[in-house]
């Protein structure tokens, strides 16, 4: 060994030092993006958009605080508005002309209806009802098993309206419908819309944790941590481009402790239960409306038939939480996820030539 | 080797005498970071070590840390507590090291754990004691980053003393003569 | 260049360079310790509240009064109105981006670091 020769160690060593001196100088503590969160559409709603600094924040909050106001009222089916009228109506027997801000969700509803063999049907808004999920904070006491029963025995779908043009015939005296299953992303849509009309290119709305994007955050993708549904902290983080809805369904979101048992609000229209055997569902698409109806469709199909829904609905990335706390997502799912703490996965895809649907 | 008991101690007396020098110096010279300074009386501490030994350095410490705040009038103050405790720390950890040397160790090998172990025993004195602050470890890092820096020059500094003719002498290498 | 170096020396001060990089990695990275807490509420201006020492807050809403505890480096909702305890569940929001969410008193408890680790959250 001479002793006067640098040792190659130093030399690595005096870059790691320099470069460690030029990370320190290039901290940048300015936000690049804004925040706001106020209350509408029966949820906290988040909206995160970029640049900061430069959008005019009280503005966006007062017009789209109204305009998520006005959505809420004309799709809340207990209440008096355009859904509230058109239940009636429907009830009622007779032909009439459907709102015009109702008709998009009726027409969108029977094509996922048909899709999924019954297992999204927001018609059952008298099933919703029984549970108590028709009051802003739910609560029981749930339909005992005569009151279930009568519920079942011939159960409204989507098929018993009557469509022609704007026209509408309600042909089935129990149809109610309810459309907590995707009104939140025609919601969340439309607000992407109005932001664009208030010269807001990038932005994120997020209402109630279900949310979508639009446009980027300069040259990076949007960042999105997705909570842990059993427990605390973050499951995941997941980055999202231009265009894109994550919406997830959860026993967690709604619901009420009944004599020891927890009652949530995602009613399976087979059992007329609260659907079991899945903690949440999760979808990613571009299509806010169908990752909010998937969602809850795949909550409903539970650990067994949960990838052929997906499949059927056209959904290619999809991601379900057991109760056990493990994971299973599609393999289209896999490149977007990335977990932040040990979770047990299993990549799951729809079998081939699987086509029937659990009794 | 010296065993003049009476010739080591004017060796400890005089090398304080330097440490203490230069540590007012250094105090009357402003930083322009408050909390780092060059910590050249290290200089002094490491070459007592490499010649001296581990407890004449330990005593040409203790007299530089007493010394020194008596001539700046901070004796028993925190300034005075986070001093002692940094030195050491530093002497902590030199006196292991100081087999390595000069073998497998040269002085900037002994001043930069030297300088970190002085920068870290004053932070958890400062953290746990002085000012138990939540975000005070956010300061760490600097703090370390300057107490490598400070190493590094220390060494260098040590390194060139040591080289001179007439100190390289009482170079002490037990293993060896001087490989010069 | 110096004279007498030795191989040792490379090491230690590779060593020592490693530690004062990966005490600003850990000290400065994004998920590194939440520095303060933030309220929302409909209606009312986010407040800021620094994650620095014990401390009880009482936050009105249109269900009751909401209590928040805090502690250096966490915080979380001790109290809250609401029959499903969601906002209790949350437990100790530690790392930045967790929340807690009281739907019937419309605020969410939200701790953050020096830098916002996410852009939004999804549950």
């Amino acid at each position: 060994m001479t002793p006067s020769q640098p040792h190659p160690w130093l030399r690595a060593a005096t870059v790691a030092l320099l470069l460690s001196l030029i990370a320190l100088a290039g901290c940048d503590r300015k936000p690049e993006t804004d925040r706001l969160t106020f209350q509408a559409f029966g949820t906290l709603v988040d909206i995160t958009v970029y640049p900061g600094g430069v959008h005019d924040l009280t503005r966006i909050e007062s017009e789209l605080s109204e305009e998520l106001e006005i959505m809420h009222t004309s799709w809340h089916a207990w209440e008096p508005g355009s859904l509230g009228r058109t239940n009636q109506l429907l009830a009622l027997g007779g032909e009439f002309s459907a709102p015009p801000s109702v008709l998009p969700l009726i027409e969108y509803a029977q094509e996922l209806e048909s899709l999924t063999d019954g297992l999204f049907n927001p018609a059952l808004g008298r099933l919703i009802a029984a549970w108590g999920f028709h009051l802003d904070e739910a609560a029981g006491p749930p339909p005992d098993a005569e009151q279930l029963e009568a519920l079942l025995a011939d159960p409204p779908r989507m098929s018993d309206i009557e469509r022609r043009g704007v026209r509408l015939r309600g042909n089935h005296p129990d149809l109610q419908l309810d459309f907590g299953g995707m009104g939140k992303g025609f919601a969340v849509a439309r607000s992407l819309d109005l932001l664009a009309d208030l010269g807001v290119e990038h932005a994120i709305v997020n209402a109630g944790g279900d949310l979508m994007t639009r446009g980027r955050p300069g040259d990076r993708a949007w960042r999105i941590g997705v909570r842990d549904p059993l427990g605390q902290g973050v499951l995941a983080s997941i980055e999202l481009g231009s265009d894109e809805a994550l919406f997830t369904s959860g026993d967690y979101e709604r619901g009420y402790e009944w004599e020891g048992e927890r009652i949530h609000h995602v009613i399976d229209p087979r059992s007329g239960r609260p659907s079991r055997g899945l903690v949440a569902a999760t979808v990613l698409h571009d299509d806010p409306a169908l990752a909010d109806a998937a969602a809850t469709t795949l909550m409903i199909a539970g650990p067994d038939d949960w990838p052929l829904y997906a499949q059927r609905l056209g959904v290619e990335k999809a991601l379900v939480v057991l109760p056990d706390g493990s994971v299973e997502l599609t393999p289209e799912m896999v490149p977007r996820v990335e977990f932040r703490r040990e979770v047990i996965r299993r990549i799951r895809a729809a079998e081939p030539g699987v086509g029937a649907i659990a009794p | 080797m010296n065993t003049d008991p009476v010739l080591a101690d004017r060796r400890i007396a005089a090398l304080a005498a330097l440490a203490i020098g230069l540590q007012v110096i250094e105090a009357a010279i402003p930083s322009p970071v408050p909390g780092i300074k060059p910590g050249l009386a290290n200089v002094i501490t490491l070459v007592t070590l490499v010649t001296l030994g581990w407890r004449a350095a330990l005593a040409v410490t203790l007299l530089r840390v007493v010394g020194a705040s008596l001539l700046l009038g901070t004796l028993l103050s925190p300034g005075f507590w986070l001093s002692l405790t940094g030195a050491l720390a530093a002497l902590a950890v030199l006196a292991p090291l100081l087999r390595l040397h000069p073998r497998h160790l040269s002085a900037l090998g002994l001043a930069v754990p030297a300088a970190i172990a002085h920068t870290l025993g004053q932070f958890l004195l400062a953290w746990a004691v002085i000012i138990p602050h939540p975000q005070l470890p956010l300061l760490l890092p600097p703090l370390l980053l300057a107490g490598l820096i400070t190493g590094v020059v220390t060494g260098i500094l040590t390194a060139s003393v040591l080289a001179d003719p007439r100190i390289q002498r009482h170079v002490r290498d037990p293993s060896t003569t001087q490989s010069g | 260049m110096i004279r007498g170096l030795r191989w040792g020396d490379a090491v230690v001060v590779a060593l020592a360079t490693a530690l004062v990089t990966s005490s600003f990695a850990l000290g400065y990275a994004p998920g590194g310790d939440s520095t303060h807490l933030v309220i929302t509420q409909a209606g009312v201006d986010p407040r800021h509240y620094p994650l620095t020492e014990n401390r009880a807050i009482r936050v009105e809403g249109p269900a009751g009064v909401t209590e928040i505890e805090i502690q250096p480096g966490r915080a979380r909702c001790l109290r809250s109105p609401g029959n499903q305890g969601i906002c209790e569940a949350a437990g100790w929001l530690e790392r930045p981006g967790d929340m807690a969410v009281s739907l019937p008193n419309r605020l969410t408890l939200q701790v953050r670091g020096a830098r916002s680790d996410f852009d939004s959250m999804h549950y």
